[in-house]
């Protein structure tokens, strides 16, 4: 009998003992997922390199290829011209707090702004990141001829996941991503065909660009009083936001609407994915497609009239959550 | 083998009792076992159902699944999405490269372009 309970409380103690080290182990690589992922970013700005990019976008009617050469020569100074026959010649040139894009098609120079958060901003943003998605490293693989790390990012609340990553172990270079649409669907493979670390030797001359226009991208945040008194109407926010996603600040849309009206856009983001909540006061009411949700090759799309104007919502989460928020404005 | 070839030579040729041949046949096509009715049916439903698997993927591949094609987003909204996009290149991890993918793909579907 005295056996029987030794043994009994044996096999207890080993049990208990394996559950502790396989959380502990868990724990650990959670740790490890979390120091990577924050060493890897940390990384993506400063390490000098050049390489060919391939970039694949799935589309629901066909799958756009894309090829580019990437020059990094330093923190916010980078070259990304591409080679691919749609896109040849568009060039794109990061510069301090300067992204010019240049478009040969229509022959305008675009002013994107900065390409990075700064400091802070981004320090709040990879919180967010890692408070709504879980890092997981899923062991070594090649990329481009160099040994990688596979990382993935899934949502913490529905387990789907957002972004595969290819991190070179030497450098931190994102190497090769993939983003996923929140259904699963693959939306965008991008992938170093050949990488070479440090400053290039001999990078090619500037094009001669000639623009007929800069066109200027507002992107940085703009007080809300300030863009109610722009809009001629108060800023009106939804009720209901999916969960994980926060506010993060509203911005000048220009004339982008088809009035002619000014409009604002109220950005929501989870980390990984984000809802773009454009209002436009005073349009005209005139689409029959209103609390319909289109599908985007990204997300999907919703536009709702209100009291206070159009509304325009675009995101990525699931098409229930952004029917429900357009039905949340008041 | 002289004698054996002159004795050859010297019988005459003898022909077949007539309705000879058709009579082996007859033994020979009775004794042809033939697949019974079930084994037949069984050998069927393999290849019936081979057929019809590969006739499907054939449709499949030929109209390529739901052919309804997706809705497209009105010609108005393409600056829209792009002013979402372009606010997502700043993001730590943002794909870059890819992002200005998009943004000329889905300019060169809008309709018009005098704002952006």
């Amino acid at each position: 009998m005295n056996r029987r309970i030794v043994l009994g409380a044996l096999c207890a103690f080993s049990l208990l003992l394996l559950l502790g080290m396989s959380r502990r182990s868990a724990q650990y690589s959670r740790a490890r997922a979390r120091t990577f992922l924050l060493w890897a970013e940390a990384a993506q700005d400063r390490i000098p390199h050049t390489g060919v990019v391939r970039t694949a976008m799935f589309l629901p009617d066909k799958t756009v290829t894309t090829d580019a050469v990437f020059t990094r020569l330093g923190p916010r100074l980078s070259r990304t011209e591409y080679l691919s026959p749609s896109m040849r010649g568009v060039i794109v040139v990061e510069e301090g707090d300067h992204t010019w894009r240049y478009d040969p098609a229509r022959r305008r120079l675009y002013d994107e702004g900065p390409s990075r958060m700064g400091v802070g901003q981004r320090s709040q943003h990879l919180n967010l990141i890692l408070r709504n998605y879980e890092a997981r490293l899923l062991g070594r693989a090649r990329v481009a001829q160099r040994n990688v790390q596979r990382m993935v990012l899934a949502n913490r609340y529905d387990g789907s996941i957002a972004r595969r990553l290819w991190v070179d172990e030497d450098t931190g270079l994102v190497l090769r991503s993939e983003e996923y649409r929140s259904d699963g669907a693959l939306l965008t493979r991008t992938a170093y065909q050949e990488v070479r670390y440090g400053v290039p030797g001999n990078i090619a001359a500037a094009p001669q660009i000639a623009a007929e226009r800069v066109v200027r991208v507002q992107n940085c945040p703009v007080p809300a009083p300030q863009l109610t008194e722009h809009l001629g109407s108060p800023l009106v926010r939804p009720r209901y936001v999916p969960q994980g996603f926060e506010y993060e600040g509203c911005y000048l849309g220009g004339s982008a609407c088809a009035c002619g009206k000014p409009t604002a856009q109220m950005r929501y983001s989870d980390g990984i994915r984000a809802i773009s909540v454009f209002q436009c006061a005073d349009h005209p009411r005139e689409a029959t497609d209103a609390g319909v949700v289109i599908p985007l090759p990204q997300g999907g799309m919703v536009r709702s009239y209100r009291p206070n104007g159009l509304f325009i919502l675009i995101g990525e989460p699931r098409p229930d959550d952004l029917r429900r928020m357009a039905e949340s404005l008041p | 083998m002289r004698r054996v070839l002159a004795l050859v030579d010297a019988t005459p040729p003898v022909a077949p009792p007539p309705g000879m041949w058709q009579a082996v046949e007859m033994r020979i096509r009775a004794q042809e076992v033939r697949p019974s009715v079930e084994i037949r049916r069984r050998r069927l439903v393999p290849i019936l159902a081979t057929g019809a698997a590969v006739a499907l993927t054939t449709g499949i591949l030929l109209r390529g699944g739901d052919h309804t094609p997706p809705p497209l987003p009105p010609p108005d909204a393409f600056t829209f999405i792009q002013s979402h996009e372009l606010l997502g290149r700043t993001e730590p991890f943002a794909d870059r490269v890819g992002l200005v993918t998009f943004v000329t793909y889905t300019g060169q579907g809008a309709a018009g372009d005098s704002n952006r």
